[in-house]
């Protein structure tokens, strides 16, 4: 498995470099901020969640390259045959993908305590909003892999296209129709925190985790199961 | 006996590097606050920070004392090794949630003198639940501040100190020093404040109990699987889900008001009862071979 995960992270490195600069450069413009902002608003928690989200939209669009590298049928019937197996193949792309995951939380953990820092103010830390951003990747990226597994990453990636425009769709006909009286009162943040985290929606919210935790397994165990037939499909 | 002096040598370099970044930051932060700086209002923001910082002094000290010494980075415990040892992760999540109910019980009945009826209040009883499960959960996900102790502590010290001695005499002597290593936070008033009796040799006391009775617990768990992440499950969890926290959200109004009355060390007192019965069940453990 350690082998399979150097091959990994040695396919990935470049990727892996431009996700460090983005980082570094997202924890710049939110450090700056914090820096020349002359007084906390309510506006900035908000500011800051934006910033930390544009840093996972980032890592879900890298999730593809992760599976890229390595779609040619001679390797796949190569891995097979060695004692990992495409278990052991599949199990290091999910833990890859994982640990940038967890690479992207704490940079953005640790961007967010500097400013609090700054800011000399605790109500600007947005770190549990960080904890529910990386739940929701980590439910993306469960949906998305066996679609790129099974089908390869091109088209995953317009399945996965259309599984956020459809997402993104019903988003859209919400804010058309729904109640958006929460969202409209002069602090929206605060209003969508409470919302967040009152009502029947705190279930959702204290769910998120555990649900995302199971999604990621059972992606792993159906995009191992999809493999082999995905293989059938690589170029040599 | 040149093995064991070396050995001797990196937990002393790993100790002092462990140390010295909280003995320079905390006298600096208090007397830019004027205060203790975990009694100080103005000061939470930073008292925070420091925390946070603070508790990635160990992992930095292994690091650099893996670096000066030229040890290497095997052995460094940073696999998941989840294999056959799920029992330990699922321990790792669920005994300190465990814990804290007990001690929460052990309050209201020894501390706060309330019938159960009145201690707790039902009101929006699935708000509360969903609301400690959202504590939990975020526990586990940021649990980058507690990784940076437990890889240092539990990742570096703990196998050190059990390389030069008996296990019984490295839970102690560990615990001990990880107790005194928080001293100049107990100081500043980290966890008891500083209005109490004894301040603040009690709580520095009262730290080196608590942490060498944690540490058989976390040192089971880290050499069972031989990954930190257990640890460091435990540890956020702990550090989050506090009897106090618990108490706080399923307490009722009378319950908080009594709360408030009562000194903290004696709160931390009634959480010693259940973290002991789980250091002695670990400490059992621990001298039996797997």
């Amino acid at each position: 498995m350690k082998g399979l995960l150097y091959k990994e992270f040695y396919l990935f490195r470049f990727s892996f470099l431009f996700l460090l600069f983005v980082q570094l450069l997202v924890s710049g413009v939110c450090i700056a901020i914090s820096v020349l902002s002359t007084e906390a608003g309510d506006e900035m928690p908000l500011l800051y969640t934006i910033c930390y989200a544009t840093m996972f939209f980032v890592l879900s669009f890298l999730n593809t390259e992760v599976f890229k590298r390595d779609e040619n049928a001679v390797w796949c019937s190569f891995v097979a045959s060695t004692p990992p197996a495409a278990r052991g193949q599949i199990q290091s792309k999910y833990y890859l993908l994982l640990l940038l995951n967890l690479i992207v939380l704490f940079f953005t953990f640790l961007t967010d305590t500097v400013v609090v820092a700054i800011e000399k103010d605790l109500s600007v830390s947005v770190a549990s909003n960080c904890a529910l951003l990386f739940c929701l990747q980590l439910i993306l990226s469960a949906v998305e892999t066996p679609f790129i597994v099974r089908f390869g990453a091109q088209r995953g990636m317009l399945i996965k296209g259309a599984l956020l425009g459809v997402l993104f769709s019903a988003f859209g006909i919400y804010l058309l129709f729904g109640d958006l009286t929460f969202f409209l009162g002069e602090d929206p943040v605060g209003d969508i925190y409470r919302c967040l985290t009152g009502g029947k929606m705190i279930w959702v919210t204290a769910l998120t985790p555990f649900v995302a935790v199971f999604l990621y397994y059972l992606s792993y165990q159906i995009s191992v199961r999809v493999y082999r037939k995905g293989a059938e499909n690589y170029e040599e | 006996m040149k093995n064991k002096s070396v050995t001797i040598k990196r937990i002393i370099l790993f100790c002092v590097l462990a140390v010295v970044p909280l003995c320079i930051a905390v006298p600096i932060l208090n007397h830019a606050y004027d205060a203790p700086i975990f009694t100080s209002e103005k000061g939470v923001a930073a008292a925070y920070v420091l925390g946070v910082f603070g508790m990635f002094a160990p992992s930095l000290a292994a690091v650099l004392t893996r670096l000066i010494t030229k040890e290497g980075f095997s052995d460094s415990y940073l696999g998941l090794n989840c294999k056959g040892n799920l029992r330990y992760y699922l321990a790792a999540v669920l005994v300190k949630p465990a814990e804290a109910l007990i001690a929460m019980l052990l309050i209201c009945a020894v501390l706060l003198k309330l019938p159960l009826a009145d201690a707790f209040s039902d009101e929006q009883i699935g708000q509360k639940v969903a609301a400690v499960l959202i504590q939990f959960g975020t526990s586990i996900i940021l649990f980058f501040p507690a990784f940076g102790e437990e890889w240092g502590w539990r990742g570096y010290l703990m196998p050190k100190l059990m390389q030069v001695m008996n296990k019984p005499a490295a839970i102690v002597v560990g615990g001990l020093i990880w107790g005194l290593w928080h001293a100049p936070l107990t100081v500043s008033g980290h966890n008891f404040g500083v209005d109490y009796k004894g301040s603040p040799w009690l709580g520095i006391l009262f730290m080196c109990v608590l942490c060498i009775l944690m540490n058989a617990f976390l040192t089971l768990m880290t050499e069972r699987t031989k990954s930190i992440y257990p640890a460091s499950f435990c540890h956020m969890i702990n550090n989050n889900l506090s009897p106090m926290i618990l108490l706080g959200i399923f307490g009722s109004e009378s319950a908080r008001m009594k709360c408030i009355e009562v000194t903290q060390i004696r709160l931390f007192a009634l959480m010693l009862p259940p973290i002991a019965v789980t250091a002695i069940i670990s400490f059992c453990l621990l001298l039996r071979k797997k």
